[in-house]
């Protein structure tokens, strides 16, 4: 019984969506985790809810933030600036292994006069994409910053991150060999997943917005499982501290009798 | 023999240097006869004298020639007087005539011919003269073709060195206009892409003061607003006083108020969040009623209470997850400056319980 009505036939995930380049991903598996399979069949997951998850897209000014939003929630593309006040947020259901998932996508003004209203919106994150423009070789070195930014909000452990290149079609493919190589090296330097999107053709924006959200899902699914199991695993922790003991007192029966 | 016996018989006048010489070889031969006969000594003497005689003899013979003429005349007068006396050798003398005149023609054809030889000789030298200044002629032609010839052949040859060097040069030429026409469009391409780039900073720029326009007008009419407020409390001045005031401290005020502070902006923007909230929960609720409509379920009404009920409280829940807030009932100046304290997390569960509950207070206000 939930307030929201199904969602949308093209918002429904049944498998894994796959990462876009093996070199920098968060993980190379081809399915979700077992766990969480398992968990979504048996519905174990909340009958009634509303799961949301918090997405923030930071960086610099003009990269594109608020355009590959607008291609992924409205299917529009604005060739005309307008720069994002404060922050934005759109919303975007989803239903993750027949279990309905909503992702809150935050769009934050990348203007540094707007930073200050804007920073105050990255607390609480499931899941930060860093933007920066294919084109311009400086919003790449910029990502540094802005993580930075975002993760002293954050608790860096549990916070996916990903590494977004837009505007691809602004540039030739050989061009964009040199920025893949930049872009993948910071994307491993700071283990963010690597993407690179057009939101004027709509390459990449839909795989790319599927994979954060089954990603996060799954995280999501994982950190629940693992809270409501902790006291059963609480108990099983209690009777091994027994059995360690016993362990323990073999093993200097052992060492006693090479002795 | 009988030859020299005519000789020895010759008249005086007709004796020839040949004959006397003639005459000096019969003596010889004489002569010889008798030394071999008698020794050299016995004619000794003689010879001396038979030479002399004879030396006599070839001079007389020489200079009688040249003599001949007027003595020619009067031994010829003589002998016609001799001739009529004698009447010995009239044909002789005729013969002598007709020789003579047979002579003279001979002498007169001699030099006629002479003369032509002279003149034949005159025009060999002249037509020989003529072909050597012909050849002269011919060979200073040559030289001139030569001369003409070289000197075209080596215009030729500079010429074809310089049709070589030529197109060597437009080779040269080629290349620098295909690299400069190469150079041409990098530059045209540059300048497109420059002039894109300008373009969409143009663009840009005319938003941002589009933007600005706006973001003035929102002031101003703020500034309004807030002065209209602070007129308020002053209901009992008079009203176009009040007015005439504000335009005052408007107008000054206008200077020191052209932006929005900061926490303008983050209430402006939290409002706007929370009305997008309540308008996607809206949306949302509004589908879920068309769904329901349309599968046309019927719903008991005390269930369609319970769930009306169960959505309201969600609401609420969904609402503060969204805005990352913690609920609260109280007004949303609470919820602007109240610091989200807790991480209300990413899960929501709602235990079975709870349905319950809901479903209860839905009994309830339905009773």
């Amino acid at each position: 019984m939930s307030v929201l009505p199904p969602v949308r036939r093209d918002r429904i995930v049944a498998d894994l969506p796959q990462c876009f380049k093996k070199e920098a991903c968060l993980h190379t598996r081809d399915s979700f985790h077992s766990k969480v399979t398992s968990a979504c069949k048996q519905q174990r997951t909340g009958t009634v809810g509303f799961r949301i998850s918090k997405v923030i897209v930071v960086g610099d000014l003009s990269v594109g933030k608020t355009c590959m939003i607008n291609r992924f929630c409205k299917d529009v593309f604005d060739k005309n600036y307008k720069a994002t006040i404060g922050v934005d947020f759109e919303m975007e259901r989803f239903e993750i292994l027949g279990v309905p998932f909503s992702l809150q996508l935050w769009d934050t003004a990348g203007q540094e006069r707007f930073k200050c209203i804007a920073s105050t919106y990255y607390r609480g994150a499931q899941a930060i994409i860093v933007t920066f423009d294919l084109s311009n070789i400086s919003s790449l070195e910029h990502t540094k910053q802005w993580l930075q930014d975002a993760l002293k909000e954050n608790d860096p452990s549990s916070v996916l991150l990903f590494l977004v290149g837009s505007k691809k079609d602004l540039i030739s493919p050989s061009q964009y060999a040199l920025m893949e190589q930049d872009a993948i090296k910071v994307a491993k330097e700071m283990q963010a997943e690597y993407w690179s999107v057009s939101s004027l053709t709509g390459e990449n924006v839909k795989e790319f917005f599927f994979r954060v959200a089954s990603l996060t899902f799954e995280a999501s699914v994982l950190a629940e499982l693992e809270k409501t199991n902790a006291r059963k695993i609480g108990e099983v922790v209690r009777i091994n501290s027994n059995d360690r003991n016993l362990y323990q007192s073999s093993k200097k029966n052992k060492q006693k009798c090479c002795q | 023999m009988e030859a020299a016996e005519v000789i020895w018989r010759r008249d005086p006048s007709a004796l020839s240097l040949d004959d006397v010489y003639s005459m000096a070889k019969s003596l010889g031969s004489e002569l010889q006869s008798l030394t071999e006969q008698y020794g050299p000594e016995s004619v000794a003497g003689v010879v001396p004298q038979v030479v002399r005689v004879l030396e006599l003899l070839e001079s007389f013979a020489a200079t009688g020639r040249e003599r001949s003429c007027p003595e020619q005349e009067l031994l010829i007068r003589a002998v016609q007087s001799m001739g009529r006396e004698e009447r010995q050798a009239p044909d002789l003398e005729q013969k002598l005539l007709e020789a003579q005149k047979k002579e003279h023609d001979l002498q007169n054809k001699l030099s006629n011919l002479t003369e032509e030889n002279q003149k034949l000789l005159g025009q060999l030298a002249e037509s020989k003269s003529q072909g050597e200044c012909a050849a002269r002629e011919e060979r200073d032609l040559m030289l001139k073709l030569k001369v003409v010839v070289d000197r075209q052949r080596d215009e030729i040859r500079s010429l074809t060195r310089e049709n070589h060097q030529r197109n060597k040069d437009t080779e040269a030429l080629q290349e620098q206009l295909n690299r400069v026409m190469n150079v041409n469009e990098d530059l045209r391409r540059k300048v497109a892409v420059v002039n894109a780039q300008l373009k969409s900073s143009l663009q840009r720029k005319t938003e941002l003061e589009i933007l600005l326009q706006e973001k003035q007008k929102e002031v101003d009419s703020l500034n309004h607003k807030l002065f209209a407020s602070q007129s308020v409390p002053d209901k009992n001045m008079n009203r176009a006083d009040c007015k005439s005031q504000e335009n005052n401290v408007h107008e000054e005020s206008k200077s020191c108020q052209m932006c929005f502070t900061k926490e303008d902006v983050k209430q402006i923007v939290q409002e706007r969040n929370e009305l997008k909230t309540n308008l996607f929960l809206v949306n949302e609720e509004l589908k879920y009623y068309q769904r329901e409509l349309l599968n046309d379920e019927r719903i008991p009404t005390l269930l369609l209470c319970g769930i009306k009920s169960a959505i309201r409280k969600q609401k609420k829940k969904i609402k503060a997850k969204m805005l990352g807030i913690v609920e609260s009932p109280t007004s949303r100046f609470g919820t602007w400056y109240g610091k989200p304290t807790a991480d209300p997390g990413p899960w929501e569960m709602i235990s079975s319980k709870e349905i319950n509950m809901i479903k209860k207070e839905g009994a309830d206000d339905n009773a």
